[in-house]
């Protein structure tokens, strides 16, 4: 358990007095925040396909954890980090649905998402493992958008998050038979789209 | 029950959890070992996913802590403001009246057209031939 937020739970559980606001340190929230904010924003990205959107969902994500916590979300107590998750994926579906209608909208250059993220020091740092990493990594991200919402969700729920699909089906409120029937489909397009880089 | 090996194919969804249930890795040393060499690859993949850079999670936080302290709104609740606003500027201009022409009175609407008549009729040369009308002026009086 993240200790952090038990410890701001814990403050939130001491019987308060009417007047006074409740007792949630910002500095608690915030020092958890920073330990889930990259794994969250990083979800953000492979889900909504750009950073511009990926940064508004991922604060809009921390917000709605602030405003939970303070309501006394119990299930932040039990697994923090999987209930952020939830929160960001549905903030993300939202984001998709009530997105559709922009497409004028700019999309962000390759070169403003490079300033964002960088590449993290690979295990083996030779030029042409990296350079082909970033290749896979440029290849699946545009794959990913090629699927329908719910497919690309469960395909980063379990690919980068490493969920189990019983987790995903409880994340996302759905049957597990569901849940593997469009992971099968995400899978099978994403093979068609890569088929060169494993053939 | 199968007789052959498991392919690529099944074994990358066997990794995604949506493999074939016929139990073949419990029974078969190659396949299970194929699929651990599998598993450590997309592990290895996922430790080189791109990093975030520092300052712009540093920004993020900012961002939302002055949110939570109540300050800067949400941007996409900027934008959407900002939408809806435009949106309902456009409809009042749309729905208002536009401005209609004055009412004539009969008594000068008649008048009007007289005249307009009155000068067609009068001026039968096309406008564009009065500047030689000009070279034939004499003491301010043209001759037609």
């Amino acid at each position: 358990m993240n200790t952090v937020l038990e410890g701001m739970m814990a403050v939130m559980a001491q019987p308060q007095t009417v007047e006074a606001k409740p007792a949630l340190s910002v500095s608690g929230f915030a020092g958890w925040m920073e330990s889930e904010q990259r794994r969250v924003f990083l979800l953000c990205v492979r889900m909504l396909g750009n950073t511009e959107d990926a940064d508004i969902a991922a604060q809009d994500t921390f917000l709605k954890a602030w405003k939970a916590i303070g309501k006394g979300d119990a299930e932040a107590l039990s697994d923090p980090a999987k209930w952020v998750t939830r929160i960001a994926v549905n903030t993300c579906l939202d984001r998709l649905r009530s997105g559709r209608w922009q497409f004028w909208r700019r999309r962000p250059s390759a070169e403003d998402e490079a300033l964002v993220l960088a590449f993290a020091p690979a295990p083996e740092p030779g030029p042409e493992k990296q350079a082909l990493a970033v290749e896979i990594r440029e290849r699946l991200a545009e794959a990913l958008k090629k699927l329908s919402d719910r497919q690309r969700t469960i395909f980063v729920l379990r690919h980068y998050e490493g969920r189990s699909l019983e987790e995903v089906a409880a994340m996302l409120g759905l049957e597990e038979g569901t849940v593997k029937a469009h992971a099968a489909r995400a899978l099978a397009k994403l093979r068609t789209e890569l088929r060169d880089l494993y053939a | 029950m199968r007789n052959g090996h498991w392919n690529q194919d099944e074994l990358i969804a066997w990794l995604y959890g949506v493999g074939p249930e016929d139990g073949h890795l419990d029974s078969c040393g190659e396949c299970r070992a194929k699929a651990e060499r599998l598993q450590s690859r997309m592990t290895e993949a996922r430790m080189a996913e791109p990093d975030v850079h520092p300052a712009f999670l540093a920004r993020q936080r900012r961002s939302v802590l002055d949110r939570i302290a109540g300050g800067a709104p949400s941007p996409a609740r900027w934008l959407a403001t900002a939408a809806v606003a435009a949106m309902l500027l456009m409809a009042v201009a749309l729905q208002s009246p536009s401005p209609q022409p004055e009412a004539l009175t009969a008594s000068s609407a008649d008048t009007e057209l007289f005249e307009d008549v009155f000068n067609t009729v009068a001026w039968a040369e096309p406008e564009a031939v009065a500047p030689l009308y000009g070279l034939f002026e004499r003491s301010g009086e043209v001759s037609r």
